[in-house]
């Protein structure tokens, strides 16, 4: 098992010890934690009294519902954009090459790139989903965290697979990655990360549902605000589960092919 | 397995970038520049072989794709018998590359965790991981630096970094790009030495070496490949490119304070080739060589009042022949 998880410890060993030489740049971020809290407090205090009604179905309470929607959009954003950055800045630092001449499997690298984002993001929602029920006191006591967690699992490998496209779009023209960009945009949109998305006009919100983050957000809220079960849950999670099983092999098989052309154009290391 | 590599009409040609003239007036005929010519050699096992030509002259395309980073446009390559354009796992265990690119490494950590991160890629056990750090950078003399941050060192202690990272799996086969590209003259020297007396002596790896660095090429004194435009102009030993070139030995005579006449009379001599610059009161000029030429030059230029300063026989250089195949581009 460990002889498996050899090389992403190893990436996430790196980046760790590359991240914490930046001292200053890291308690900056670990600061960016508490001030996005504390901001969203107090823009809850005016939310609350006059959209009680959207909110209601999620428990009311704005700071909860923002709360959840800023920690997924974080984990979006790295799904969505992290493998790309890690392929740029590998291109840019000349390790490409030597990554791939190693005897690690493409797949590998490229999940492996991302994993230390993905903990610090992990550490970030955790900080902020303490701080809003310990100092806040946003109520998560009827909240299923196995189901929760389920569907955040499920979305950030579901959200990856469009991320390793975004990837192969860097790995061939090096800059421009216009599929993360256009979700993201979107996501933040009408995706209901921000606001619910009944607040959208019908059209919008019909179009919203379209996008993997509206049903998996959905989902994440009523799994933490409103304690929904498994199975009621299950319309989320089967939609997360079918969206992953067909794009992750299809992603990979992009990532392939674009690794391909870049050393049949002799690009790997260009940026 | 008879060659560590084996090459085959191997050619590779790339799209060129097209210019905006070119973009209007042939906005769909696609443009290719040939990096790689029909190139085809072997090489045996536990030898060197430097690759020289100028810039541009297709080395680092060459050893590119023997390491599978490139795709050939047609033709093969093997390298310990895999075909390289199947990019085999097995493949790429075998071969080591050491490329001069300081930006290779992350510069916020230590020369120890980079090795470490760059080894794990290898899946070898983490114990052995350290151990082969401790002894090949013991080995290359980078262990009192080696805990340092890879920012605050020197040109050389980069390069021999990328050295034993290059080594740190123990490939068979090691490709090394332009290795003392930003080294002063004495560690090139150093660096030389340790490959050719450490790396393919004592521990018989096979090394492939692109260099434009002619003092390089002649101090390693292996193989040579001649590479001009993407073609193989010549390949072999030192005397076999020698005698592929039809670069001769010759004489050179120096006369001093000369008669006035003394040039046209030599220069009307059997085997006479060119006359050298030379400082003003002395005169070079050089000779064929040809069995007694020397001497009855010689008697014939005291004959005519001339005052012999000496005379030498000039074994052609690395240089010389280079300018026999490749001009003085």
């Amino acid at each position: 098992m460990m002889h498996r998880l050899q090389i992403p410890l190893a990436f996430l060993k790196k980046d760790f010890y590359n991240e914490i030489s930046y001292r200053f740049h890291f308690m900056i971020q670990i600061f960016g934690i508490f001030f996005a809290t504390l901001s969203f407090y107090f823009l809850s205090k005016l939310v609350d009294q006059n959209a009680s009604s959207y909110l209601e179905p999620y428990g009311g309470n704005y700071l909860a519902f923002v709360l959840i929607g800023l920690a997924f959009s974080h984990y979006m954003l790295v799904s969505l954009s992290g493998f790309s950055e890690a392929i740029r800045e590998t291109q840019m630092m000349g390790i490409m090459e030597i990554l791939l001449i190693s005897q690690a499997r493409l797949s590998t690298i490229i999940l492996s790139s991302s994993i230390y984002k993905f903990l610090f993001t992990s550490f970030r929602i955790v900080v902020y989903l303490l701080m809003g029920a310990l100092i806040f006191h946003v109520d998560l006591s009827n909240a299923n965290y196995p189901g929760a967690l389920f569907i955040l699992l499920l979305t950030i490998v579901s959200l990856s697979c469009i991320g390793i496209i975004s990837a192969s779009f860097i790995m061939v023209f090096k800059k421009g990655d216009p599929i993360a960009w256009g979700i993201t945009a979107l996501s933040w949109l009408i995706g209901g990360v921000y606001y619910p998305i009944s607040v959208l006009p019908p059209w919008l919100q019909k179009l919203s549902w379209l996008l993997p983050v509206t049903p998996a957000l959905e989902g994440m809220r009523m799994a933490l605000l409103r304690g929904y079960s498994f199975p009621q849950l299950l319309p989320t999670i089967t939609a997360l589960v079918v969206f992953s099983f067909i794009m992750m092999p299809f992603s990979l098989l992009v990532f392939r092919i674009a690794v391909k052309k870049a050393k049949i154009d002799g690009s790997l290391t260009q940026y | 397995m008879e060659h560590a590599i084996r090459v085959i009409g191997l050619t590779k040609k790339f799209l060129k970038q097209k210019s905006n003239a070119e973009y209007f007036l042939q906005p769909f005929q696609k443009l290719y520049v040939t990096a790689l010519d029909n190139v085809s050699f072997d090489l045996p096992h536990g030898e060197l072989l430097c690759l020289l030509g100028e810039n541009g002259a297709g080395k680092s395309t060459l050893i590119k794709t023997l390491c599978s980073l490139i795709w050939p446009t047609s033709g093969y390559a093997f390298v310990n018998g895999f075909n390289v354009t199947r990019n085999d796992v097995q493949h790429r265990r075998q071969i080591g590359y050491v490329i001069c690119d300081e930006r290779s490494f992350y510069w916020r950590l230590s020369g120890r965790r980079n090795l470490q991160f760059f080894a794990s890629l290898y899946k070898l056990p983490t114990e052995r991981i350290n151990r082969r750090i401790d002894e090949l950078v013991e080995w290359i003399g980078l262990s009192e630096a080696i805990d340092q941050r890879f920012k605050g060192y020197s040109s050389g202690m980069r390069q021999k970094l990328a050295i034993v990272r290059g080594l740190m799996h123990d490939p068979d086969i090691i490709f090394m790009d332009e290795p003392s590209k930003s080294l002063d003259p004495n560690a090139a020297h150093n660096l030389q030495e340790l490959i050719k007396y450490e790396i393919v002596a004592k521990h018989g790896k096979t090394v492939l070496l692109a260099t434009h660095n002619l003092q390089e090429a002649e101090a390693l004194n292996h193989r040579i490949i001649l590479l001009h435009k993407g073609k193989i102009q010549a390949f072999g030993t030192m005397p076999e490119i020698l005698t592929q070139s039809k670069c001769d030995s010759t004489y050179v005579i120096k006369l001093t304070n000369p008669h006035p006449d003394l040039p046209a009379k030599i220069v009307a001599l059997p085997g006479y080739l060119r006359q050298r610059p030379e400082t003003n009161s002395i005169l070079a000029f050089e000779f064929n060589m040809m069995p007694h030429n020397a001497s009855e030059i010689i008697r014939q230029v005291v004959e005519w009042d001339g005052s012999v300063v000496s005379c030498y026989a000039q074994v052609p250089t690395l240089q010389d022949i280079y300018r026999t195949f490749i001009g003085d581009s």
